[in-house]
């Protein structure tokens, strides 16, 4: 067109510069004047290229053949729609066009122009269009809608191109709506206002058709869609009309449904029906829906058919989320989850029906093993349920965990509902023996050697899960007090499998508790370690001065052959381990009375230690120690024993006569108690070294025992063991640790806050202590506290205490 | 008084003392006399402590103190509505330890309690004394002392109900707490009500 205009420029160029508008098209219309005297004819099927001036009539009418052909073609179904006009036509009306708006006023016909394109568009629409549309329903409304609206944007292209020149000046100087804009406010008001409510409902009614899984047009609602989209600008007309409405419908369809599944079906099939219809509704919208609207559309779908009917649904008859853990359906938990999780406050129910599930399954575990106690009958059936119990905690802890983690994502609910819910049970009274001895004892098997058989693997993975275990213990206290104590034994009697896990183990309880926790545990390995030193030391002095450890005056031979940890003393091969004391639990003192060959060895290593070390005090704990003794019975064994065993055997070397019951005790300066236990295991258990009169399975005060002659075993190399002389634990120890800390701790309160109320106090103890205690045990503290005078009850109020410096 | 050789009056020099007074060894005035003395320890009076006594009461010969306008002073030391009772009562706890102890024995608090708080009235006095004679535990600390007087003072006036008695929000002594529970078993409680109710 432009070069089409240049060339007509060059033709009639002077006259043409008349007519030029590159003045301003005048406002208001010119006359309709005579036009007889500027007409000129217009040579058929070319373009006038003249100065003569163009009357509104004449060249309106032109225009108006155009649109009309415009409007027949868009009217007619069937018909081709594009390239409606060809390049020369489009010239020849563009051209019109333009010079009626670039003529000098009064002859400027820019206002009328914009008029008539706004009237023509809105004369078509409202006598064609808006009937036509108002006869149809349903998908044929909409099929008719999306034609109408494709013809019209048709036409607004075709029209915007014939009056363009009027949307580059005219609109733009006059603040007007663009001729784009004009058509679209015609529509918009003219037809799309007209049968919005129609329009609006019968999407819908599509919508839902498809819903109850009909086949309807995608394509047609995603064109119906996008109409809302052109009517306005950001969607505003989207939003207003159709998509609250939607949004409501949805929630009303799918509220009723909730109500029919309800019913109908059982949990997992609800859920799995709720699943799909989220699907289905996202995928609507990907589909042909605004995608703007997935988030609030899922909203809905989620409140009605999950939020609102929880309770109902968890707790429902027969299949409900009960039966389904209990059950383990992995799949339908994990559904459940998924669904919920998007739910405000949906996880919260679902963590605490879990809570109760785990609870019941560890209070089932409790309840077993009293009943198993109570039916066992020998003390070994009651022992073996012991790692029975334990094991079955663990398990239990595996299930639970894998379901926390598999089905419900490890979310922090879960994982409390988990810990809470162990921490209920393990607690729970189990008679004599607590959960916190029988967890220590698990572990105990675990870490002694000729215990439990496992690969490095498994030990390692096991004291994990038993360390898990721990963690729910109220007294770990007591925990900490029996482990002390069985490690002891395992160090000191060499029964420990690896040097290695232990410090594993004890690494792990010091993450979880802290280094205070740990401490003496940490103390007694490395006693053990620097104990090799002194021990290398002591054979080193033997070597070098072993007249300062044994005067050769007194007539007796040292020598530094041997082991590698003991030394030669009178031919005795003797050994010291040095504990420190506080390290290790408390044990009984025995005051044995050892024969003077062992008196030697002992006084020569108190020589040695004395040079080594400065203000320390060695205390004998001949309760641990042990002893090889070669004894002859018709032909030599070598008897491993424990101290105490070896001075009883030894003291029957003065005579072969009966030595009774107190002839023993006085002789070797134990307890009776002590006595009788050592007795017992060379005179009532497996090897029957010494006689005893009666031949009763246990010891009383007047038996009588002599050595047994005609004993005889197979093995040279005979272990006889003996029953320890230790509780497992010491109860007493473990209240005491515990008053201290509730002193200490009420100290340390009553110091930083001065003056507290006596219900704050115990308020506060509360929150701070780490095992279980009662008001009334801290009340008895806070008495003997003010009884010490580190606190006073205030004069003015006998409920507060205040703080005495 | 004194014994032979002795600056202080010992445990016979007591006993003449009373019977020249015309009481009772374990008559309460015998701890009023004590508390004007400000005697130290039960059993014994040192000469200042006597000089003292004596000085106070405006007394120069035993006559003097036995006399009823004396005798009448020192009783009505041991009336509980008196100003001076509950400084008495503070003193009595002391004067009561073996010398130094700090806390006095449970079978001497037993005796001591019934002397000086049987005018109170207080109907379960009888009741704790024998809970606290046969309960464990060697001696009556003082804070216990104190706080059973004041407990009965309470109870008394109806300030502190037994029936609604919760032991973990007040702060009074375990062994009160543990009194109360029994008392309750054994339904003790309503002598005090309806004691409390005639008072109040």
């Amino acid at each position: 067109a432009k070069a089409a205009r240049r060339r007509r420029r060059g033709e009639g160029g002077a006259a043409k510069a008349k007519a030029t508008a590159r003045r301003r098209p005048s406002r208001g219309a010119g006359p309709a004047g005579n036009q007889q005297g500027f007409f000129a004819s217009r040579p058929a099927g070319r373009c006038a290229m003249d100065a003569q001036v163009i009357q509104f009539d004449e060249g309106w009418s032109q225009i108006k053949s155009a649109i009309d052909q415009l409007i027949e073609i868009l009217w007619t179904p069937g018909k081709k729609r594009t390239a409606l006009f060809t390049p020369t036509q489009y010239m020849e009306i563009y051209t019109i066009c333009y010079k009626m708006c670039t003529q000098r006023s009064p002859l400027n016909w820019s206002q009328q122009l914009y008029q008539k394109h706004s009237d023509t568009i809105e004369q078509y629409l409202r006598d064609k269009v808006v009937p036509v549309l108002k006869e149809k329903r349903d998908e044929f409304l909409l099929k008719e809608m999306v034609l109408r609206w494709r013809n019209h944007e048709i036409m607004d292209k075709w029209m915007r191109k014939f009056f363009i020149y009027l949307d580059r000046y005219f609109v733009k100087h006059n603040s007007i709506p663009t001729l784009h804009e004009a058509s679209l406010n015609k529509f918009r008001a003219l037809v799309f206002d007209e049968v919005r409510t129609e329009f609006v409902s019968a999407i819908i009614d599509q919508i839902n058709k498809e819903r109850e899984q009909e086949v309807v047009d995608r394509d047609l609602l995603k064109r119906c869609i996008a109409i809302f989209g052109h009517m306005g600008p950001a969607l505003c007309v989207y939003k207003e009309n159709f998509e609250g409405v939607f949004l409501d419908n949805t929630r009303e369809f799918y509220a009723a449904k909730a109500q029919d599944w309800i019913n109908q079906d059982t949990l997992p099939a609800y859920l799995i029906k709720a699943e799909a219809a989220l699907h289905a509704e996202r995928e609507r919208v990907d589909n042909y829906i605004e995608a703007n609207t997935k988030s609030s559309l899922v909203k809905v779908v989620e409140d009605v058919l999950l939020a609102q009917h929880e309770r109902t649904l968890l707790d429902k008859e027969g299949c409900n989320l009960r039966t389904l853990l209990q059950d383990d359906k992995k799949e339908d938990l994990s559904r459940l989850f998924r669904l919920f999780q998007n739910v405000d406050n949906g996880l919260p129910p679902i963590a605490a029906i879990t809570r109760e599930h785990i609870c019941s399954l560890g209070e089932e575990v409790v309840a077993r093993r009293e009943s198993a106690m109570a039916a066992a009958k020998t003390h070994k059936e009651k022992e073996a349920l012991d790692p029975q119990f334990v094991q079955s905690l663990l398990d239990l802890h595996d299930k639970s965990e894998q379901l926390v983690s598999e089905q419900f994502q490890n979310q922090s609910y879960f994982q409390r509902a988990l810990k809470e819910a162990f921490e209920s049970f393990v607690n729970k009274d189990l008679g004599k023996t607590s959960s916190a001895e029988l967890i220590s004892t698990f572990c105990d098997r675990i870490l002694k050697t000729g215990g439990a058989k496992l690969s490095e693997g498994d030990t390692e993975q096991y004291l994990e899960k038993c360390v898990r275990l721990f963690t729910y213990l109220s007294e770990k206290d007591l925990f900490s007090e029996v482990y002390r104590n069985q490690l002891a034994k395992r160090l000191l009697m060499g029964r420990s499998a690896s040097d290695d896990t232990e410090r594993s183990m004890i690494a792990k309880l010091k993450s979880r508790c802290g280094a205070q926790f740990t401490s003496k545990m940490e103390g007694m390995i490395k006693d053990l370690f620097t104990g090799n030193d002194l021990k290398k030391a002591f054979k080193e002095m033997a070597r070098t001065d072993p007249e300062q450890l044994l005067p050769s005056s007194e007539g007796h031979t040292l020598s530094d052959a041997g082991p590698s940890d003991m030394i030669i003393v009178d031919g005795i091969e003797f050994g010291v381990e040095v504990l420190t004391t506080g390290h290790w639990p408390t044990y009984k003192q025995v005051d044995l009375a050892l024969p003077e060959h062992m008196v030697i060895c002992t006084e020569v290593y108190k020589r040695f230690y004395e040079a080594k070390t400065q203000h320390r005090c060695l205390k004998w704990v001949h309760s641990l120690g042990s002893a090889v003794v070669k004894a002859n019975f018709k032909r030599n064994y070598d008897l491993q024993v424990t101290t105490l065993q070896a001075v009883a055997l030894l003291a029957f070397n003065a005579t072969n006569d009966w030595l009774t019951f107190d002839a023993v005790v006085a002789k070797i300066n134990v307890d009776p108690e002590v006595a009788k236990r050592i007795l017992h295991s060379l005179s009532c258990a497996k090897h029957k070294l010494l006689l005893k009169e009666p031949m009763s399975k246990s010891i009383n005060r007047t038996d009588k025992f002599k050595v047994n002659d005609n004993f005889q075993s197979p093995m040279r190399r005979i272990r006889i063991p003996m029953a320890s002389l230790d509780e497992s634990h010491n109860a007493k120890r473990v209240e005491e640790d515990r008053s201290n800390a509730i002193e200490a701790a009420i100290v340390r309160i009553m110091k930083a806050r001065k003056t507290l109320s006596h219900r704050e106090l115990i308020g506060e103890l509360f929150k701070q202590l780490r095992f279980p205690v009662t008001p009334a045990d801290l009340k008895k503290r806070v008495e003997s506290l003010l009884d010490r005078e580190y606190l006073e009850r205030d004069e003015a109020d006998r409920d507060t205490y205040k703080y005495l410096a | 008084y004194c014994a032979p050789g002795e600056d202080d009056i010992g445990l016979d020099g007591m006993m003449r003392l009373c019977a020249d007074l015309g009481v009772e060894p374990e008559d309460p005035v015998m701890i009023a006399l004590s508390f004007v003395m400000k005697a130290e320890n039960l059993g014994y009076y040192t000469r200042e402590e006597f000089m003292r006594g004596m000085e106070r009461l405006g007394c120069a010969t035993i006559a003097e103190l036995k006399s009823s306008p004396v005798q009448t002073r020192l009783r009505s030391l041991l009336a509980p509505d008196n100003s001076h009772f509950y400084e008495l009562y503070k003193f009595a706890y002391g004067w009561a330890c073996e010398p130094a102890q700090r806390s006095i024995a449970k079978d001497v608090a037993v005796r001591l309690w019934p002397l000086l708080l049987r005018p109170l009235g207080f109907p379960l006095l009888d009741s704790y004394l024998e809970f606290v004679a046969q309960s464990q535990g060697r001696g009556v600390t003082r804070d216990l002392w104190i706080q059973f007087y004041q407990f009965v003072l309470q109870v008394m006036s109806g300030r502190l109900s037994l029936d609604r008695y919760d032991s973990e929000s007040c702060a009074w002594p375990v062994m009160i707490d543990d009194w109360v529970d029994f008392a309750k078993q054994h339904n003790l409680i309503g002598a005090v009500k309806g004691r409390a109710m005639d008072e109040g």
